[in-house]
């Protein structure tokens, strides 16, 4: 697990945001400062950030608003946000972890503090994106191991309908027909084998693309 | 020794750099006078919202500098500032003013003793 994922800081104090900027880029994170938080939303729909650090107050709204706009269209485990509050404010922390906040800071804002609880959540959008993977697999093996059973089924009743008197089968077409069957068969038999006790895994084939490899340990 | 501000704290705030120190000191400098008129407008014209939106706003970039005092009267001016009279407000400002250039002058001290 790294840094390297980006971090949005909406911040109208130019002094602490920016101090706060310097001591996580010290300790490798990828951060970027808006004090301007009509712009937060536009950053958000750009898709770049992974985790929100959002003061409480601003001159013309709330922070608050803005985590409930967040909210509308973000669940807290794909798009965690932190608040920055002051110390005395804790009504406000109370409020923005009942509208879905994630975690808090107070100010002054102590960075290495700040650097853990960033990294607990980024390490916990990494846990879920894992479980995601791991479920997506799953449901992929149970389609590959039900449609092998399905295709079994027919084939089954397909090698059992081809002539098995010598004479019949010395026609060109039927021992090829009996050819391509016995292969289908042992096609589904090693499909059997790897879902059985092998493992599926998923591979990126082109920007937009996957496939799912099947092999043996 | 000034009283004004905790030095060894700011410094540790600052990660120990003096360069990062000096970075942002600069900042809040020019920063923090041109919220000072914003401020003295706010009074003389009143506008109470602004007042406290502006009291909040330095209030925050001061707790970067470790100065309890003049952060105390920031909150004073920020939550009291509807039910003070112009007198006590206009009192406030000058205690914050005065503050202001005790940590500022401190800080530029700093800065050239260790230039």
């Amino acid at each position: 697990m790294t840094n390297k994922r980006k971090i949005l800081l909406v911040d109208d104090d130019p002094i602490g945001s920016q101090l706060l900027c310097e001591k996580l880029k010290n300790q490798g994170f990828d951060i970027t400062l808006e004090t301007d938080e009509s712009q937060t939303r536009e950053h958000i729909l750009s898709g770049e950030y992974s985790i929100i650090l959002l003061d409480v107050i601003f001159p013309n709204t709330s922070g608050l608003t803005i985590l409930k706009d967040i909210r509308e269209d973000f669940d807290p485990i794909d798009l965690p946000v932190i608040m920055i509050t002051s110390k005395d404010k804790n009504e406000d922390i109370i409020e923005a972890l009942n509208i879905g906040a994630n975690d808090y800071l107070t100010k002054p804002v102590n960075s290495f503090v700040a650097a853990a609880r960033i990294s607990t959540q980024l390490n916990m959008i990494y846990l879920n994106q894992k479980n995601l993977k791991s479920a997506e697999l799953s449901a992929v093996h149970t389609m590959v191991v039900t449609y092998n059973h399905e295709i079994n089924n027919p084939l089954t009743i397909a090698l059992g309908s081809i002539p098995e008197k010598p004479e019949d089968l010395q026609s060109p077409k039927c021992a090829r027909l009996k050819k391509s069957l016995l292969r289908i068969r042992d096609i589904v038999r090693k499909i059997e084998l790897v879902t059985s006790q092998g493992k599926i895994e998923k591979q990126k084939y082109s920007d937009e693309s996957f496939f799912y490899k099947i092999h043996d340990e | 020794m000034s009283n004004i501000c905790n030095y060894n704290e700011i410094l540790e705030h600052f990660d120990n750099s003096k360069d990062l120190f000096k970075m942002i000191f600069s900042k809040y400098k020019d920063n923090s006078l041109e919220l000072m008129e914003k401020i003295k407008t706010s009074i003389s014209e009143q506008d109470i919202e602004q007042l406290k939106m502006l009291a909040h706003t330095l209030k925050g970039s001061t707790s970067n500098f470790f100065a309890p005092e003049l952060i105390s009267e920031l909150q004073n001016l920020e939550i009291h500032s509807d039910t003070l009279s112009i007198e006590q407000q206009e009192n406030s400002f000058q205690k914050i003013s005065s503050m202001l250039s005790e940590l500022i002058k401190f800080c530029e001290d700093k800065i050239e003793e260790d230039s």
